[in-house]
């Protein structure tokens, strides 16, 4: 059960960064980091690969513990 | 090309409801497909069920007009998905049958507890339902040139038709064709806008910057003046309202386990992460540096022909010409339908399983009849739906899905979530939350601005915030923990010891 709250914790806590970060620091996440690309952009590009590798990763773990 | 990919969305699905009418037999296979859809099968489906219209042209446009601030309304799904595939698909497959309702009576009373869960559903599905086919309804009569009103008495047809006839195999089977013509569509719309510009992001950033206005908002948060309270509430609102939605719930229980149940909701999870990824970073950024300004696509007036909402079609045809227009034209059509059979199902169920069968006959129903009732109430609910679109034409659809969201976050998923981990949930404790819920949600939408200002013509709105969920959510979890806290009555003593046997088994 511990690692089910975690992941879910993960994805949640970046998530609230992002919309946190909308009115309260967005200086912050303005802050380039290279190219185009800015610290809020760069949250949003983890969350968007982190989410789904954590839920493969999440199917592999069940997957051999049940078998 | 479009009118020929709309006549051949038709009469595919159409051809593909018939034959799944020849494997619908049981009332098993109507509501869930008898569990034989496979889980990579049924992720597609999941993430064809989610992604609506909003995702390509809702979101394009809210880059398009205020730039980053779009990453709440992107990132609220991935939330909303982990919730779902940690937390909830293997308590809803191990006691779930036809509805998330299922597991409510699990452990709680069964009549009142399903009156108040099918009374929820119903407002969220047919409220949604709704907003989905105003917007198509406008978005159709500009697409293919066809009139409002025949728009709506397609889609609510075809919608009817898939449920009535095909049940789940069908609805099944067009969300899954639907979401891989989007993640196709998609896919080419990124690579046709990035060939643009030599595959340089840096190159299309510079142009899109510059187009984009004053204050820097394409990369930065502010766009849409959100206060802290609003962009929090306007995250909980639809990260835990999607979490909420029976029409997204009720895939889980057409797949044999929980394993299948699991990949189910992983592969929705890369699906909805590889289109927002595309959304974000290519195609709301390609559309404000290839169509903003851009003459050909302004009306007299200066605006965007058709709205802000038809930025992504206008750059399906600044990067491909009229052939790829006619395609992601075609797409959005596809995408429309398989939301709609959906929340049809979803509602069907809620009707004719959970108050007809369940309250009413008390489980005392033959499957034949079941079925009947349930293609009849399709009709029924098709014609109301319809009637309310007509009536509805030319309202702003966004308060109307900010309602439908925040019933389902308010209502729905603190049932669910508390039902599935708290011992000390009991059945007044879920009645009061539930009620209170619902009743704040469709309160502070009505007093809030887009409401009491936009829609009733009034100075202030008497409540300040255009997104309740923060609120209706919170007061929904804390009347059920202080009622049922409270409570020392002798159902209570029997809800509490059903979790105890639930978590046993």
């Amino acid at each position: 059960m511990q690692r089910q709250w975690m992941y879910t914790g993960i994805i949640l806590f970046l998530f609230l960064v992002l919309v946190f970060g909308v009115p309260l620091f967005p200086e912050v996440m303005a802050v380039e980091i290279m190219g185009p690309l800015n610290l809020g952009m760069l949250t949003f590009l983890v969350l968007h690969i982190l989410t789904p590798s954590l839920a493969f990763l999440y199917l592999k773990q069940t997957r051999g513990e049940e078998s | 090309m479009g009118i020929f990919l709309f006549f051949t969305i038709i009469v595919g699905t159409i051809g593909l409801t018939i034959v799944a009418s020849r494997r619908t037999s049981s009332a098993a296979d109507f509501f869930v497909a008898n569990e034989k859809i496979g889980g990579v099968s049924n992720g597609f489906a999941i993430a064809g069920d989610f992604m609506s219209a909003a995702t390509l042209l809702g979101i394009t446009a809210i880059i398009f007009g205020a730039g980053y601030d779009a990453v709440i309304y992107l990132g609220a799904p991935l939330g909303a998905f982990s919730i779902m595939i940690y937390l909830m698909t293997d308590k809803l497959k191990a006691l779930g049958k036809y509805s998330f309702t299922d597991i409510l009576c699990s452990r709680l009373k069964e009549k009142p507890i399903r009156i108040l869960a099918a009374t929820t559903t119903l407002s969220f599905s047919l409220i949604y339902l709704m907003a989905q086919i105003v917007g198509a309804g406008a978005l159709i009569e500009v697409l293919f040139s066809i009139t409002y009103l025949w728009a709506v008495i397609i889609v609510t047809t075809l919608m009817v038709i898939y449920v009535a006839i095909g049940g789940m195999f069908a609805t099944t089977w067009v969300q899954i064709i639907k979401a891989i013509l989007l993640l196709a569509g998609v896919t080419a719309l990124g690579l046709l806008t990035l060939e643009r510009f030599d595959f340089s992001f840096s190159a299309m950033y510079a142009e899109a910057q510059g187009n984009h206005g004053p204050g820097g908002f394409l990369t930065r948060g502010g766009g849409l003046d959100l206060s802290t309270l609003s962009a929090v509430s306007l995250g909980v609102g639809l990260c835990l309202g999607l979490a909420g939605s029976p029409h997204l719930l009720m895939r889980f229980f057409t797949v044999k386990d929980k394993a299948a149940a699991r990949v189910s909701a992983g592969v929705a999870l890369g699906a909805v992460s590889y289109v927002n990824l595309l959304v974000f970073f290519v195609i709301g950024v390609g559309a404000v540096a290839l169509v903003k300004g851009n003459s050909t696509y302004l009306d007299a007036s200066g605006s965007i022909i058709g709205g802000d909402n038809m930025v992504a079609v206008h750059l399906s045809e600044a990067v491909g010409g009229e052939v790829f227009l006619g395609i992601i034209a075609a797409v959005a059509f596809a995408t429309i339908l398989a939301v709609v059979a959906g929340l049809m199902l979803a509602s069907v169920t809620a009707l004719t399983h959970d108050i007809y069968a369940k309250v009413v006959r008390a489980g005392e129903i033959d499957q034949a009849r079941q079925i009947k009732l349930s293609k009849l109430a399709a009709v029924f609910l098709g014609i109301i739906v319809a009637l309310l679109s007509i009536a509805f034409k030319g309202q702003n659809i966004a308060y109307i899905v900010s309602l439908a969201m925040a019933i389902a976050a308010s209502t729905n998923f603190p049932l669910l979530i508390l039902s599935m981990y708290w011992p000390g949930l009991t059945t007044r404790g879920a009645l009061a939350g539930g009620i209170v819920g619902l009743v704040t949600a469709i309160v502070l939408v009505v007093l809030g601005p887009a409401v009491w200002v936009d829609v009733l013509g009034n100075d202030r709105p008497i409540f300040p915030q255009a997104y309740p969920a923060l609120y209706s959510v919170s007061l929904a979890f804390f009347t059920m923990w202080l009622v049922s806290t409270l409570d020392q009555s002798e159902q209570a003593a029997q809800d509490r010891e059903k979790f105890r046997l639930m978590e046993v088994t």
